[in-house]
């Protein structure tokens, strides 16, 4: 058993398995071309992504300013809806309640707002409103008419 | 085969003290940091030869041991921004090169597993050793049994990959166990744990031909 070697022996001349000079010039110049090629290729990705980068901004600039107009667009849009509604909501109101001024009409309703029977239009002047229902009534301060021919009314709730 | 064989040889390795130079190493990773490919050069002579011998112990395979190699050395100079110098240089090198090599070794065995020609992967490793074989140049090494050489390359081959790791680090790149457990990313304990199980299975497979 003497001519044996240990297991450390072999792993001893493991050590010296190693590849000669040529072999390492080869290497030498595969490393450099092969870092070459990534050095170049990282100067590339950071080319595009600066050219990228500056190509889109005023891109991005321009869909933030659109985006910005649209929406606001959008949220001005209702809001006028409404003012004009219940504008001619009100002149509708301010009319049906002169008309029923005029007409002398008993009971006039309007909606939600059911009106107090006129008698006169004095009666109307320091009148209540009463909402339908009963739930909720309001009162206006004062009203001003000068006759039938006057439209110059202004209610306040 | 005389007993001696191991002392013959054993003086003319190199010592195996990555841990050298370490201001003349960090100089060197700030000027490549920099951009000086030189600096960088520098780097690649002074780890090249035994970052490959740690890599072909691995792999079994000149090709691959190659390829890994300059892999190891591309992947580490585009992520030399990186190295924050917690480690030492060659730590972080060699578990940048261990992990390509394990990353490598799990997809050849998945590769191995959905081949049918099995024969040609066993035919292809003795091909790669005579390769290896006929580009060293060491008279000692030419001395030596091929098929003694050939027999501990199939005991290695049998381990599995951590194991076959440790061992290469710990008895022929001559790391230490605190080295092995840094780059490994495992504890000292598991290192010692693992290499003593290891040398048991290479015992047992080579108990023919080694005392």
């Amino acid at each position: 058993m003497k001519d044996k070697p240990t297991l450390e022996d072999l792993f001893q001349s493991k050590k010296l398995d190693l590849p000669d000079e040529n072999f390492w010039h080869g290497f030498e110049d595969r490393v450099k071309g092969k870092t070459m090629a990534a050095l170049s290729q990282k100067r590339k990705i950071s080319k595009v992504r600066n050219v990228g980068l500056y190509s889109f901004a005023p891109v991005l600039v321009l869909l933030f300013l659109g985006s910005h107009f649209i929406s606001s667009e959008l949220g001005n849009s209702p809001s006028v809806e409404t003012a004009s509604s219940a504008v001619s909501l009100e002149v509708l109101e301010g009319n049906e309640l002169l008309q029923s001024i005029q007409g002398d009409l008993s009971v006039e309703t309007e909606g939600a707002i059911q009106l107090a029977r006129l008698d006169s239009f004095e009666s109307f002047a320091n009148s209540k409103m009463v909402m339908a229902g009963g739930k909720a009534s309001f009162s206006y301060s004062e009203l001003q008419s000068s006759g039938i021919q006057s439209t110059g009314k202004q209610f306040t709730f | 085969m005389d007993n001696s064989f191991g002392d013959s040889i054993s003086s003319n390795v190199a010592s195996n003290s990555l841990a050298d130079d370490v201001s003349d190493v960090l100089s060197l990773v700030q000027r490549a940091k920099n951009g000086e490919l030189p600096a960088f050069d520098s780097l690649i002579l002074r780890y090249r030869q035994r970052l490959y011998a740690v890599i072909y112990n691995m792999t079994m395979n000149a090709e691959d041991a190659a390829d890994l190699t300059q892999e190891t050395f591309v992947k580490a100079f585009r992520s030399l921004a990186k190295f924050r110098e917690k480690s030492s240089f060659y730590t972080w090198l060699y578990r940048i090169g261990v992990n390509l090599t394990l990353t490598h070794l799990k997809r050849r065995k998945i590769r191995k597993f959905f081949s049918f020609d099995q024969a040609s992967e066993d035919g292809g490793m003795s091909k790669d050793l005579e390769a290896v074989s006929s580009t060293s140049a060491t008279s000692v090494k030419k001395a030596l049994n091929n098929e003694l050489h050939e027999k501990l390359n199939e005991a290695l081959s049998k381990l599995s990959d951590k194991h076959r790791t440790i061992v290469v680090l710990f008895e022929i790149d001559g790391l230490g166990h605190k080295e092995i457990a840094k780059i490994m990313k495992c504890t000292e304990g598991t290192v010692r744990s693992r290499l003593f199980y290891a040398k048991q299975q290479l015992q047992s497979y080579l108990s023919e031909y080694v005392n």
